[in-house]
C-alpha cells in the first residue's frame, strides 16, 4: 500500500508532463526548470522520499533539492571556473563560476527536452583562439589570429560572415575555382608548434561545422590531428571523414598519438579533399574548435588569446544520517543518469561514509556499466550490471534491506549481493578524480527498501 | 583562491607536485590545497615562420610550465619557481579569470 502510494506520487513526475510544478520557493535560486518536471512530492508524507533531486534550481555553490525543502538536502556544488552549457533552446551559454550546469544536450549531440545536472572533468581547450578573434571578411580576407589555410590548390578563398549562431562564434569560408593539384586543402585553427603533446597521449579535436552553400562540393571533408616533432615537422596524421549538413553540428575526432618518442606537438585540422582539374565551390561554417587532452569532447571552452581550462564539477551532500535522509531502516537510492563510457574514473556520485570505506555506487569499464560496492575499506567489488553500455540514460536503483543489497537497472533485478546496513552511509558525493562526464536527470532516496516488483516498476524505461 | 604560474625543472616538479597530491582508492588526485593544476609542458619561448608562412616555435623552454589554482594560502616552497608573464602574454588562463587575478 505504502509503496503503491509512493510510486503513484513519484510517477506523476516521471511521465513527462510539461507542467512546471515548482513546489517550493527557494530564495536565491536561478530558475532553470522551465522544461523539467518537479515531482509533486509532499515531503511530510511518511512514505515519500527523504531526499529528491530533479536538477533545475541552482545558485552559486548550491544545487537545490526538491526534498527536503529545509535546505539540508541541497548539494554543495563547486567548480572554480566559468563553463558553458546548452540551454533548452539549444544555445551554448556561459555559466558563472561555482554554479551547477543544467545541460540540455545528449551525449550523441542531440538536443534533450530535459535538463540534467552535468558533471565534467577538468579540461583545457588548447586552441588559443576559438572565437574567431582577428578575422576580417573579404577575399582572401583575414584569418582568425593563429589560424592558417594550407594548400589552396588554386582555389579562391573568401572569408564571408563572421558572426554567432546558437551562442557560438563562427566564421564562413568559401573556396571556389578549379583545383590545380590533388590533395587536401586544410583549415588549421592552431599553429603547428603550439600544443605540446607526448606520444601515447589521447587527444580529441572537435568543432562545429555547417554547410552554408555547396553547389560544387569537396570530394570529402575530414577532421584530423597532426602529430609533429619539436620543429614542427609532421610525423603522422590521422583523420576521419565527416558529413556536415545545413544545420550546425559538432564533429569530433579522437586520436591516440603514435608518432613515437619525438612527438612534441599536436595540431588540429579540417580537411577538404580535392582532385586536380575539378571545379569546386563550397562555403563552410566553422565554430567553436576545441583541442583537448582526453578521449572525449567536453563542453565548449571559449578562448581568445590563450589556452583556457575549465575546472571540474563536483558536489557533496553531507549529513545524510543527521539530517534524516537516511537511517537504519534500509534504503532505496534511485537515479536516472548517463555516464561516459571508456576507461578512467567516473563523475557519477556514490553513497559512502566519511572515510569512503563503505561505498555504494556505479562505475564503467570500456562499454559496461558496473555496480561498485566497498565494505569496511576492502577492495571495490565491481560487478557488471549492464553490458554493451553506450552512455545512454539508464534508470537504476539500489535497495538495501539489512545487509542485502539489490541492484535494478532498466526494469530488471541484475544483482543481489551484500553491503553494510543503511546506517553507515553519511554522504552522497561525486569523485575528486574524474576522467569522464556524467549527467543526472533525477534521483531520490527512500528510508526503506522498495520491494523487487516496485523497484522493477520504478526503473522500467 | 589564488592563481599562480610556475616553471619547474622536471625534478623539482616531481618533488613538489607530490606535496600537494593525495592518494586513495580513487587514485592519485590533487589535495585540498589546490582547486586545479594544469601542466602546460615546455612552452615555446620564441617563434619564427616555416616555408609556408606558418608560425613555428624556434626555441622551447627547458622547464615545465604549470598553472596552479590554490584554494587558499600558497605553499612557500613553490615561490622560487613562480613566474609572472605580462598580462596578455600568458599561455594559459582559467575560464572566467583574468591574469593576474590578484
Amino acid at each position: 500500500m505504502r509503496a503503491a502510494q509512493f510510486l503513484a506520487i513519484i510517477g506523476r513526475g516521471s511521465k513527462g508532463s510539461n507542467a512546471l510544478e515548482n513546489t517550493e520557493d527557494r530564495a536565491g535560486a536561478t530558475s532553470e526548470q522551465q522544461d523539467n518536471v518537479i515531482n509533486t512530492v509532499n515531503s511530510l508524507d511518511p512514505y515519500g522520499p527523504s531526499w529528491q533531486l530533479v536538477p533545475g534550481n541552482v545558485a552559486a555553490g548550491t544545487v537545490y533539492a526538491q526534498v527536503p525543502t529545509s535546505g539540508t538536502g541541497d548539494l554543495a556544488f563547486t567548480r572554480a571556473s566559468t563553463a558553458t552549457r546548452t540551454d533548452a533552446s539549444g544555445n551554448i551559454v556561459n555559466v558563472a563560476s561555482g554554479v551547477g550546469r543544467i545541460h540540455y544536450r545528449n551525449a550523441d549531440g542531440s538536443l534533450s527536452s530535459t535538463g540534467r545536472l552535468l558533471l565534467e572533468p577538468q579540461r583545457t581547450n588548447s586552441i588559443r583562439n576559438s572565437t574567431m578573434v582577428g578575422a576580417v571578411a573579404g577575399s582572401p580576407g583575414t584569418l582568425p589570429t593563429n589560424w592558417s589555410v594550407n594548400n589552396l590548390f588554386g582555389l579562391t578563398q573568401t572569408i564571408g560572415t563572421i558572426g554567432t549562431e546558437s551562442g557560438l562564434s563562427y566564421i564562413d569560408f568559401r573556396f571556389n575555382g578549379i583545383a590545380n593539384a590533388s590533395g587536401s586543402l586544410e583549415i588549421r585553427s592552431e599553429a603547428p608548434t603550439q600544443i605540446a603533446a607526448l606520444n601515447s597521449q589521447v587527444w580529441t579535436n572537435s568543432t562545429y561545422v555547417k554547410l552554408v552553400a555547396n553547389p560544387s562540393p569537396a570530394n570529402s571533408i575530414g577532421i584530423g590531428i597532426y602529430e609533429r616533432n619539436s620543429v614542427g615537422t609532421a610525423l603522422t596524421f590521422g583523420q576521419q571523414t565527416i558529413t556536415p549538413t545545413t544545420s550546425i553540428a559538432r564533429f569530433t575526432f579522437t586520436r591516440t598519438l603514435v608518432g613515437g618518442a619525438t612527438v612534441a606537438f599536436v595540431q588540429p585540422s579540417i580537411t577538404f579533399n580535392l582532385t586536380t582539374g575539378a571545379t569546386y565551390d563550397f562555403t563552410i561554417r566553422i565554430a567553436a574548435p576545441q583541442m583537448e587532452l582526453g578521449a572525449t569532447a567536453t563542453t565548449f571552452i571559449p578562448t581568445t588569446t590563450a589556452a583556457v581550462t575549465r575546472v571540474l564539477d563536483a558536489f557533496v551532500l553531507d549529513g545524510l544520517q543527521s539530517n534524516g535522509i537516511l537511517s537504519n531502516t534500509g534504503l532505496t537510492w534511485y537515479t536516472k543518469f548517463s555516464k561516459r563510457i571508456g576507461t578512467g574514473a567516473d563523475a557519477y556520485p556514490r553513497l559512502e561514509d566519511a572515510a569512503s570505506n563503505n561505498v555504494i555506487g556505479f562505475s564503467t569499464t570500456a562499454n559496461t556499466l558496473q555496480s561498485s560496492v566497498r565494505t569496511a575499506g576492502g577492495s571495490f567489488d565491481n560487478t557488471n550490471i549492464l553490458l554493451s553500455y553506450t552512455g545512454q540514460f539508464v534508470k537504476a536503483c539500489f535497495t538495501l534491506s539489512g545487509t542485502t543489497l539489490k541492484v535494478f537497472v532498466n526494469g530488471s533485478l541484475v544483482l543481489t549481493t551484500t553491503a553494510p546496513t543503511s546506517s553507515i552511509y553519511t554522504r552522497l558525493r561525486s569523485l575528486a578524480v574524474i576522467d569522464k562526464d556524467a549527467s543526472i536527470e533525477d534521483s531520490f532516496i527512500l528510508k526503506t527498501p522498495l520491494s523487487d516488483s516496485e523497484a522493477i516498476q520504478r526503473t522500467t524505461l | 583562491m589564488t592563481w599562480k604560474k610556475y616553471e619547474f625543472t622536471a625534478t623539482a616538479w616531481k618533488t613538489l607536485s607530490a606535496t600537494i597530491q593525495e592518494k586513495n582508492e580513487e587514485g592519485t588526485y590533487w589535495g585540498p590545497a589546490v582547486l586545479a593544476v594544469v601542466e602546460l609542458g615546455k612552452l615555446c619561448k620564441a617563434y619564427g615562420t616555416d616555408a609556408e608562412g606558418n608560425e613555428i616555435c624556434t626555441s622551447r623552454s627547458t622547464r615545465l610550465s604549470v598553472d596552479i589554482l590554490w584554494t587558499g594560502d600558497v605553499l612557500p616552497n613553490f615561490a622560487q619557481y613562480e613566474v609572472s608573464p605580462a598580462p596578455g602574454t600568458e599561455a594559459h588562463q582559467f575560464a572566467g579569470m583574468a591574469w593576474p587575478n590578484e
